[in-house]
């Protein structure tokens, strides 16, 4: 057995949060085969969508986005929720928030690449992907995208690493039974972490700095998502509102992601000690803000259009709450809130089954809400409206490449839990009082202090 | 050129926008780099609490 050279603060979890990484059962690889076979049927898909073009889609004119981008915009929402649990509520100083954040985090990290497929799927001519660059000019919205979401999958992908640094550290050191690929893994990634005072206080000082600029990158981000809308003169899209609409729909629908992840480690894992109750409870009133945060936007949007009753803008208006969407909106409203609010007011409170199906429910509607925002517009174009009326119906190549987006963030996701700790075992430490976790070394160093005094 | 039309070249000319973002990218790369070798040369001067024990 390897010497263990290296200091970890003691956690009564440690045993139940390594488990899932000491095994790997049939029913695991049966699970990775099955996503890996739906992820390849998408890449089939996009295959023969690459050679013969986007007429295969439902796409047409005037309808140049659809449910691709939609995919995209929904996955940046998802991201969210790692930064908004682990940098958001870390600056808030919610203590209750630590032992998810790993958990929210790891959407984060596996969201956003197939947010960024979701546009390279969309595009007729992919190979052009790289003009963005050379020919990027900072007019075009689709430029400040690319910035802000580049900056942000990378930032995501430093912050998740180094609060995983210490745990990587303690697999490296704890998990002697793995096979040695898996060990050699650790001590790669582990970067020769030690423990040291001096690394806790840098380590803690870096993330509260970070968790600061990714508040400022999360906001940055949803924000030019929406303005690649917003900023063209389009009916239902050229509203100042947008920004912070989709800002507050991502972190809702990523929040709501976090909770079946949460739910899911909880009984596959067996992790009811580490995840205790409580954090459901505590998701669940932020989920309550959320989804009357929404409501107050939808409401705030669509009355401001009504009473301007500008005829262009209540073609799209009268297209959502009356027309060919009309179904889908109200379908989208029952499910983002009426079910949800009435869950979590009546339901949900001590209960995680109610909690899982109104936050299934929630992120069917914002996936909808998304659909609703792009589609009804594009059928109803500014200036055009009186004589283009367009229609737009996905096509099984769309349905199955957007299966695929999603099946393939299922995966990554699974296999990360397999591998690395789901819980911050450092963080949540029951040995250190969260006040206490400084790199005081009367804390920390408890046995340097005791053999002081005994001297 | 002035200065207004330098900026206006900025924003409409294409390539500039190019050269911001992957100075955007680098620089980020350049700081994270930093911040994780600091981090890891933490307490390289202090033992750990095993070897203090030892």
């Amino acid at each position: 057995m390897r010497r263990e050279t290296t200091y970890h603060p003691e956690n009564k979890d440690t045993t139940a949060v390594l488990a899932p990484l000491r095994d790997l059962p049939n029913r695991d690889l049966l699970l990775w085969a099955l996503l890996a076979g739906v992820v390849g049927v998408g890449v089939l898909a996009y295959v023969r969508q690459f050679i013969l073009g986007l007429g295969v889609t439902g796409m047409n004119r005037p309808i140049y986005w659809g449910v691709y981008i939609t995919n995209f915009v929904f996955f940046i929402g998802l991201a969210h929720s790692g930064t908004f649990i682990s940098a958001i509520l870390r600056i808030a100083g919610a203590e209750w928030r630590k032992p998810l954040t790993r958990a929210a985090e790891a959407i984060t990290l596996f969201s956003l690449p197939f947010g960024v497929a979701s546009i390279v799927v969309d595009m007729g001519r992919p190979d052009r992907l790289l003009n963005v660059i050379i020919y990027g000019r900072f007019e075009s919205p689709l430029l400040w995208d690319f910035t802000a979401v580049s900056l942000y999958l990378f930032s995501s992908v430093v912050f998740f690493y180094l609060s995983l640094l210490p745990d990587i550290a303690l697999c490296r050191d704890r998990l002697n039974d793995v096979p040695s690929w898996q060990q050699r893994m650790y001590r790669i990634l582990a970067l020769g972490w030690k423990g040291t005072p001096g690394q806790y206080h840098r380590l803690e000082k870096v993330l509260d700095g970070m968790a600061i600029f990714m508040t400022l990158v999360v906001v940055t981000v949803h924000t030019v998502v929406s303005w690649v809308f917003g900023m063209t003169l389009q009916p239902g899209w050229h509203t100042a509102l947008i920004g912070p609409f989709f800002l507050l729909g991502a972190i809702f629908s990523g929040t709501a992601a976090v909770v079946i992840v949460l739910a899911i480690l909880r009984r596959v894992y067996k992790l009811e000690e580490a995840l205790p109750l409580s954090l459901f409870n505590s998701l669940r009133k932020l989920l309550i803000v959320f989804s009357i945060g929404w409501l107050y936007m939808m409401i705030a949007e669509h009355l401001t259009i009504f009473y301007g009753n500008m005829p262009e803008e209540m073609e799209v208006f009268w297209q959502r709450f009356t027309g060919d969407f009309a179904s889908i909106f109200w379908l989208m409203v029952i499910f983002v809130f009426f079910i949800p609010l009435y869950i979590f007011l009546f339901r949900a409170k001590n209960s995680i089954k109610w909690m899982v199906i109104a936050s299934i429910l929630i992120n069917i509607g914002m996936w909808l809400e998304r659909y609703i925002v792009i589609i009804p517009t594009e059928t109803r174009p500014r200036l055009l409206y009186e004589l283009v009326q367009g229609a737009y119906t996905p096509t099984l190549t769309e349905w199955i490449i957007t299966l695929s987006l999603f099946a393939g963030l299922v995966l990554l996701y699974a296999i990360f839990t397999r591998f690395f700790p789901i819980i911050p075992l450092w963080e949540t430490t029951e040995t250190l009082a969260p006040e206490e976790f400084q790199p005081r070394r009367r804390r920390i160093f408890g046995v340097r202090r005791r053999r002081k005094e005994n001297a | 050129m002035s200065i207004g039309e330098w900026i206006s070249a900025f924003f409409t000319v294409s390539g500039p926008g190019g050269i911001v973002v992957l100075f955007v990218i680098g620089l980020a790369a350049l700081v994270y780099f930093w911040l994780t070798r600091w981090i890891i040369t933490g307490g390289e001067e202090q033992k750990s609490d095993y070897d203090r024990i030892r």
